[in-house]
Parts: C-alpha cells; sequence; structure tokens
C-alpha cells in the first residue's frame, strides 16, 4: 500500500517542466501513441532499439523528472528480459544450437517432446531479443507519455482525439477519488497496526483484508451519493461539458511531424 | 494477468478493439438508462474503487500473497455492464498514468478483465445465489465461486491471445514476432498459477467481502443494475427463451451454407474415415479413443440417416437443436433445485 500511495503522491500532481511539457496534450498522445504502433509494426532489431532510444532520449532531455520513468524505463524492460529468456531455448525455439545449458535426455514428459540437450538456438536469441526490446520500447514510450503530462491534460487530450466525453469525464473524476480511496485505505490499514500486537493468523489476515475492502465500497457508495447529490445541487443534468481544448503552436505541430517522420524512418528500416 | 504492449500483434490487438467498441457502447448506454445522474461519480468512485481492490495484497497460505482483480466483486456489487465502464477505466488510468497493462493491448485486457471475468463470474454468482436473502451464507459462497471462475476465464482467454501469436504473426524464416510462447505453454503455463493460486485469492477477496457486506449492509449487495424487465416489457426468461427458439430454428443454415459453397468438414472435427483420407493413415491411439462411446445421434442425426436428403437433415438438425436446449436447461434447473432446497434447510436449521 505503501508504494502504491507514494506513486500516487510523487506522480499524479508532479510538474511536467521542460520543453516536453509544455507540448500540447494531444500531440504528445498522437506523436507517441503513432511511434508506439510503429513499434509493434517493424520486425527487425534496429528500429526498436531507435525507439528504446528515442524513448530515453526524450526522458534525459525532455526537461522531465527522471526518477518517475527510471523504474519503469529499467525494471519492466528487465521484466520482460526475465520472460523471453526461455524463448531462446529450443524447447520453445527451435534452431542451430549455440550453447549447450545441459543433458536433459529426450523422450517425453506428459504431451511435451523432451529434447536431448538443453540448448540456446539461433532463432531463439534473435525471438527473444526482438520480444524483449519491443515491449521495453512499448513501456518506454508509453512511460515518457504518462510522465511528460498531468493527468488532467492528458484526459482532456484523449478528448480532443475523440474519446468519448463520458468515458474521459468518469475517468477524470476516478483520478481525484483515487487519491482520496487510497488515504482512506492507507487509514484503515494504521487504524488495525495501531490495535494489533505480534502476527496473526493467515485466516485473520484475509478476513481483515476483506473487510477493508468491504469498507472501502461502502465508504465509496456514500462519497458517490453524496457528490451525485452535489453535482445535481449545481443544475448538473447529465449533459457532459469538457472545457475548451487550446490552440495548437507551431510547436505542438512540429512535435507531431517529428514524431512522423520518426516512425516512417521505423518503418522503412523494416 | 495486465497484457503489456508488444506481446500481442496488431492482428489480435486490432480485433481486441473491433470487439470492445460496440461492448463499451452498449454498456454506457445501460449504464446511462439505468443509472441515470448518479451514473458519473458512481462509475468513477466503482473504478477507484476496483484500482485499489488491485492493490491489496492478500496473504495465502505458504508464504505468499497474491492481489485480486476485483471485476467480479464490482459486477456483483454494481452490474456486469457498470463493470464494464468501471474497470475499462481503471484499466485505462492504470496503463496510462502507471503502465500497467499495454496500451495497444487495452482492448484485449478490458476483453478478458472487463468483459469476461465480470460477466462469466456474475452469472456464476446469479446461478447460484438464486434469489437468496442477501444475508444468507449461499450469497458469499457463489460470489467465491463467480470470483473463481471468472478470474479462470478471463486467464483462459489471456492465455489463449499468447498462443496463438507464434502461428498468427511470425517472420519469412518461420521465428515468432510478438510472444514466442505457444499454445502448448501458454495455456498449461497460466491455467496452472490461476487454478491454483490466483483464482484461490479472487475467490477469498471476492467471498469475504460479500459475506462482509452481507453481514454489515445488506442493502448495498442488493445488486444495482441486475437486469430487470421494463414496466410492461418481457421477463428477462421468456426472451432468452424465444432468443434460443429462433436460434434452433436457424441452425439448418449450418448444413445449408457448407453444402451450397461445397466445403467439406470443419478444421479439426474429421471422424476416423476423413482423418485416414487425410493423413493416409488412422493413429493408433484416435483408433483407440474414438471406440470408447458411440453417440445416439451422431452428426445429429439417428444412425443410418446421415446420408439422407438436406431436407430431412435439416429437421434432424432442429430436433437435435431442441433435444440439446432442453437436456442443458434440465441440467440447470436440477442444479437450482438441489442449491435452492440446501439452503431452505439451511435456514430452517
Amino acid at each position: 500500500m505503501g508504494i502504491a500511495a507514494a506513486l500516487l503522491d510523487d506522480g499524479l500532481p508532479a510538474g511536467r517542466r521542460g520543453w516536453l511539457g509544455r507540448i500540447d496534450a494531444r500531440a504528445k498522445v498522437l506523436g507517441l501513441l503513432f511511434i508506439l504502433v510503429i513499434a509493434t509494426l517493424v520486425t527487425t532489431l534496429v528500429p526498436l532499439a531507435l525507439c528504446v532510444g528515442a524513448a530515453w532520449a526524450l526522458a534525459l532531455f525532455g526537461g522531465i523528472d527522471i526518477r518517475r520513468v527510471a523504474l519503469a524505463l529499467l525494471a519492466v524492460p528487465a521484466f520482460t528480459l526475465a520472460l523471453a529468456v526461455p524463448a531462446s531455448f529450443n524447447v520453445v525455439t527451435e534452431g542451430a544450437p549455440l550453447v549447450v545449458l545441459c543433458h536433459l535426455g529426450g523422450g517425453h514428459w506428459g504431451p511435451w517432446r523432451v529434447p536431448e540437450f538443453l540448448t540456446v538456438t539461433d532463432r531463439g536469441l534473435f525471438v527473444a531479443s526482438r520480444f524483449a526490446l519491443r515491449s521495453a520500447a512499448c513501456v518506454s514510450l508509453a512511460s515518457v507519455l504518462a510522465a511528460a503530462t498531468r493527468p488532467q491534460d492528458l484526459f482532456k487530450g484523449l478528448r480532443g482525439l475523440g474519446v468519448p466525453a463520458a468515458f474521459v469525464m468518469v475517468a477524470a473524476m476516478m483520478t481525484r477519488y483515487l487519491d482520496l480511496l487510497v488515504r482512506c485505505a492507507e487509514e484503515i490499514h494504521l487504524a488495525k497496526l495501531s490495535r494489533s500486537l505480534g502476527g496473526v493468523s493467515v485466516r485473520r489476515e484475509q478476513a481483515w483484508a476483506a473487510a477493508s475492502m468491504g469498507e472501502l465500497y461502502r465508504r465509496s457508495r456514500t462519497l458517490a451519493d453524496s457528490v451525485a447529490e452535489a453535482m445535481v445541487s449545481r443544475g448538473y443534468t447529465g449533459e457532459v461539458h469538457t472545457l475548451r481544448q487550446g490552440r495548437w503552436s507551431w510547436r505542438d505541430g512540429a512535435f507531431v511531424a517529428g514524431c512522423l517522420a520518426f516512425g516512417a524512418g521505423l518503418l522503412a528500416l523494416g | 494477468m495486465h497484457i503489456p504492449d508488444g506481446y500481442l500483434g496488431p492482428q489480435t490487438y486490432v480485433t481486441a478493439f473491433g470487439v470492445m467498441a460496440p461492448v463499451w457502447a452498449w454498456a454506457s448506454h445501460k449504464v446511462r438508462t439505468t443509472l441515470r445522474l448518479r451514473q458519473v461519480p458512481l462509475m468513477a468512485l466503482g473504478a477507484a474503487f476496483t484500482f485499489v481492490v488491485m492493490m491489496f495484497n492478500v496473504p495465502v497460505p505458504g508464504g505468499t500473497t497474491g492481489h485480486a482483480v476485483g471485476a467480479v466483486l464490482v459486477a456483483i456489487l454494481l452490474g456486469p455492464w457498470a463493470a464494464v465502464v468501471a474497470v475499462s477505466v481503471a484499466l485505462a488510468v492504470q496503463a496510462l498514468l502507471f503502465g500497467d497493462g499495454g496500451i495497444t493491448a487495452f482492448g484485449a485486457n478490458c476483453l478478458n478483465m472487463a468483459v469476461i471475468m465480470p460477466f462469466t463470474g456474475w452469472w456464476t454468482y446469479r446461478l447460484i445465489a438464486g434469489r437468496s436473502p442477501a444475508a444468507s451464507k449461499r450469497r458469499w459462497v457463489a460470489a467465491a465461486l463467480g470470483g473463481y471462475v471468472g478470474l479462470n476465464a478471463a486467464a483462459l482467454s489471456a492465455a489463449f491471445m499468447f498462443g496463438i501469436q507464434p502461428a498468427l504473426a511470425h517472420d519469412a524464416a518461420g521465428r515468432a514476432l510478438y510472444c514466442p510462447f505457444g499454445l502448448h505453454i501458454a495455456l498449461p503455463a497460466m491455467a496452472i498459477e490461476h487454478l491454483l493460486l490466483f483464482g484461490v485469492v479472487e475467490a477469498v477477496v471476492t467471498g469475504l467481502v460479500v459475506a462482509y457486506l452481507s453481514k454489515s449492509e445488506p442493502s448495498l449487495l442488493e445488486c444495482a443494475l441486475a437486469p430487470s424487465p421494463a414496466p410492461g416489457g418481457r421477463p428477462l426468461w421468456k426472451k432468452l427463451a424465444l432468443g434460443v427458439a429462433a436460434l434452433v430454428l436457424l441452425t439448418p443454415l449450418g448444413l445449408m451454407i457448407p453444402a451450397k459453397l461445397g466445403a467439406g468438414d470443419a478444421w479439426g472435427e474429421w471422424g476416423g474415415d476423413r482423418l485416414t483420407e487425410l493423413a493416409g493413415y488412422l493413429p493408433a491411439g484416435f483408433g483407440k479413443v474414438a471406440a470408447l462411446w458411440h453417440a445416439p445421434m451422431p452428426d445429429y442425426a439417428p444412425r443410418g440417416a446421415e446420408e439422407a436428403a438436406l431436407p430431412v437433415l435439416s429437421g434432424w438438425y432442429i430436433l437435435s437443436g431442441a433435444l440439446g436446449v432442453l437436456a442443458v436447461a434440465g441440467l440447470v434447473w436440477i442444479a437450482r433445485r438441489w442449491l435452492s432446497g440446501k439452503e431452505t434447510d439451511g435456514i430452517a436449521s
């Protein structure tokens, strides 16, 4: 729970400094999502490595808080790499053996065929590298987008790109209440800790976690009803109105053009 | 369960978005017509609640912990269509702000966790809970089973999406472009961990939260969006029966269209004769297993009538459909009667 609260406290209201933070949210969503989609289409390693490089360059030189993206830029690709490693073995991807790891003995294990040796294959190594690089590229680009854009601006940008207003409004309200609910959950947790001495059984821990969630839901319902009444009393009739979108500057246009050109270049590289 | 970007190819993620677009449109229509003015704050709070539920680590025996998805819980508390909206919004915020789950895979994640999971879980819950009172023990048992079934259905769907990638998308050399693990690895890997660990966590969380609410505030368990007929409209079971009857009458299309197009048997559904014809021999294991059971109506017609004219076969097809529907409905009715009887006994004692 502490990690989540830290994420919310440090992440959501963080100031987005630097030139990347000043780009219009619609331009960032459009440009970075375009490159992200291209990253799922290219098939060779060079454009994928360039995508990762571009994300790192934006994170380092875009003037955004590097601490916020460092976890995603380092931890998630490392996790994906760990997942991709088995794909390099001959039990998953057959090919010419590069390194023999151990003797398995051959035969069958249930419906699976067991090879004589466990090896790293040339095809497997390529598949694993491409898989890990593609995931790293996508995660890095998404992290940079999130770190360089305030949530309210991000939702406004999505609205500007045609996402239905009702969904955007629910998402925007959700991020506001999320902070409140996390604090509420922390208070429930703290109240329990302050009344606990020593360890408790798994059953009691489970019952406590479920009771906390139940209590959280009860408070959510009460809060939702109060908010609905407050909205109606201020003239809400069910119609969703959003603030007018700002105008695009030359900087926003240049950013989108740069992203489009970069994406086209990646496609040309394969 | 959250599929990241890069694991699914465009064939899969574009299809998932295509499937989800009408679902989102219908879900927002259902929510709008049912909740009206209360919808926005309730949906926002429901989404925030889903998000927070995913952050609770629940201890399980063996010294490990796991977190629940909470989609079935939200479906039980707010209704399945509200769960579609709430879980979709929670997944969007997770993907966009926290990098948990991919942006291109957002449609696929929503299909698994915001549609398959809440609906399978909610129907399981409804089937078992029936009309039992909110404070009844049967409610939380139904919720726990709903959570377990819902999570495993979603995991199965995710595993299928992973597993088909090597076959769907590969380069000229046959190397996988996206998730490199085929169905033979993805299905057992996902099934084992979800059947044995995460499914249990989901069941424990869903069951215990419903148990807590049924004791502390049972009114919250009266689902806001349970499908109820509009005033003067047909009851739900009548609509369902009419729909099923129409589908049964349309079943001969499954014979007529392939006959018109000259299509053969469905791929992988060959009988022994056809398989021998295609492969040049009959695998020994196939022959042994195929001889274990002889269906009373092979190919949906009585023995000897398989080669009859198309109109006759169509009649048998309709009869088979009707018999199948009656058999399934009868089994469900018996199970429900059995469970209702047990519940009445429990309340009486």
